[in-house]
């Protein structure tokens, strides 16, 4: 599966201490963004649609 | 696992762009990248099995109907642990119907001298060596008893022999009766043909 996102698990985890901690700085929106897009597709978080 | 609406997702990617991300997000992007950063590693690791990933995506699948409805497991192998043994074949006792019949030895009796040695003498095993021979027959079988009749030649009166004991008054029995049945009904066999 190819990745989009590229990022090191090391940077996630600031991220995500960041996320926990509310200090998001401002380039951790973008990487953010494209996370949760990427967990949309994967099924991480199911896109359920109301049809 | 979260379940969040289409429409949800993309708001969330909205507010996160806009940097207007409220209180309530916090819990879920942690969440999300969390769930994130295990996919990624499993994938980067290559030994993520498609149950692996299943599992980590759709969790432990615990609900079985085995596992709601116990029965239905011992339902499904009744006796799985209790095979029969054995070939499978019948022996001679199973044949309870059948027709007995004695054989005796023809030249031998109990005390005789032994014919293959000429020094011992015979004796009686308690077991008989017992043959089973099967035979086809037909379904129905039917038995014609001739009476005779005397006539008077004066007053003209008939006499007629008594029929033998245990025949009945009926042309078919109940196990006639019962076996038309059953090649009516079971095989399909049509009456014409019985």
């Amino acid at each position: 599966m190819a990745r989009k996102v590229k990022v090191s698990r090391k940077k996630e985890k600031a991220l995500l201490k960041r996320l926990t901690s509310r200090t998001l700085k401002d380039d951790d929106y973008a990487l953010l963004a494209e996370i949760v897009e990427e967990s949309i597709e994967l099924g991480i978080i199911p896109a359920k649609t109301d049809d | 696992m979260t379940d969040l609406p289409f429409e949800e997702g993309r708001e969330l990617v909205g507010r996160i762009l806009s940097k207007s991300i409220i209180e309530d997000d916090y819990g879920l992007l942690a969440e999300v990248v969390e769930s994130h950063m295990s996919l990624c590693t499993a994938l980067k690791e290559k030994n993520a099995t498609i149950r692996k990933l299943q599992h980590m995506l759709f969790g432990a699948p615990t609900e079985k109907a085995s596992t709601i409805i116990p029965e239905l497991k011992k339902m499904a192998n009744p006796i799985k642990n209790e095979e029969p043994t054995g070939h499978g074949r019948n022996g001679a006792s199973s044949y309870t119907g059948a027709r007995k019949e004695t054989l005796f030895h023809p030249f031998l009796k109990k005390g005789d001298l032994c014919p293959e040695c000429q020094k011992g003498k015979v004796y009686m095993l308690a077991t008989p060596s017992v043959l089973v021979r099967i035979t086809g027959m037909a379904p129905l079988g039917a038995n014609l008893y001739e009476r005779q009749q005397l006539r008077c030649n004066l007053c003209g009166e008939v006499f007629v022999a008594d029929a033998p004991e245990g025949v009945g008054h009926e042309k078919y029995d109940e196990t006639a009766a019962s076996m038309v049945g059953l090649l009516k009904y079971g095989a399909g066999m049509p009456f014409n043909r019985i």
